[in-house]
């Protein structure tokens, strides 16, 4: 199966356009739902990110994504202009943070995206540019899909 | 998104239909059920029994409901599908949500009986 790109306006409607192009692009394998949710949610995290830190919900922005995979594992890349993810937060957090004590008062509002990025696939890569971002997310398929 | 509401003595059910809770809605979905607790709701059952996707947008309306809800009202959530509850243990919010199996079970948590 070859790649496929598409190309999607840079506000929250195309969320649901992405996932069902995700979703479409993984039924030859035949995955089960829990994999397909876990690339659905960090590909919406990671679209969420360049519509809302990237553009700032600015509108006349576009974002690309292109869909890819070997035999191992499945790619997506977005392709975005708006400003560059900070460093500190391509860092996935550390095991001992996952130990500190949970409670409402300390418990914010945002900032889960990247952690929930990093928890759902196996690798990202990203590379900020002058003209164009890439963030991409792979996520190796299992045995049986390959 | 529509919200449904149903209410059972004091407690009031509210029901996002909507397969997706991403973003997009995520706002909406936050300032419809705190209109609900501000009116004053002494109970609320959250049920996600339509709903097979939340991302961090719908927690943070979540986390932000519960904290407006802290004190005024008790919140429940029930229903969710697996995906939802590891997203829950992933994120550490199963510490602080009360999260039921079932209608039915979110019910008999919040009932004074129990």
């Amino acid at each position: 199966m070859p790649a496929e790109e598409i190309t999607l306006s840079a506000d929250y409607s195309s969320l649901s356009t992405l996932a069902l192009a995700l979703r479409h692009y993984l039924t030859v394998f035949e995955l089960d739902e829990s994999w397909v949710y876990s690339f659905d949610l960090a590909l919406c995290e990671a679209a969420t990110n360049i519509i809302r830190h990237g553009y700032q919900e600015q509108p006349g922005f576009h974002y690309r994504v292109r869909f890819s995979h070997t035999s191992a594992a499945v790619t997506v890349t977005l392709y975005d202009s708006g400003t560059a993810i900070p460093e500190l937060q391509l860092t996935p957090a550390k095991s001992d943070e996952q130990n500190e004590e949970v409670t409402l008062d300390t418990l914010s509002e945002s900032g889960r995206g990247m952690p929930l990025i990093f928890a759902c696939i196996d690798r990202a890569i990203y590379l900020p540019g002058g003209s164009e971002n890439q963030f991409s997310l792979i996520k190796q398929l299992p045995p049986a899909a390959h | 998104m529509k919200i449904e509401t149903e209410q059972r003595d004091n407690i009031t059910l509210i029901k996002p239909i909507a397969r997706r809770l991403d973003a997009s809605v995520a706002l909406r979905f936050k300032e419809e059920v705190l209109a609900i607790i501000e009116s004053g709701a002494p109970a609320l059952v959250l049920d996600f029994s339509q709903v097979d996707f939340i991302d961090s947008s719908c927690l943070g309306s979540l986390v932000s409901l519960l904290k407006a809800a802290n004190g005024r009202s008790a919140l429940v959530l029930c229903s969710l599908n697996s995906n939802i509850k590891n997203m829950f243990s992933l994120t550490r919010m199963d510490r602080v949500f009360t999260l039921c199996n079932s209608r039915e079970d979110a019910f008999a948590t919040l009932s004074p009986s129990a």
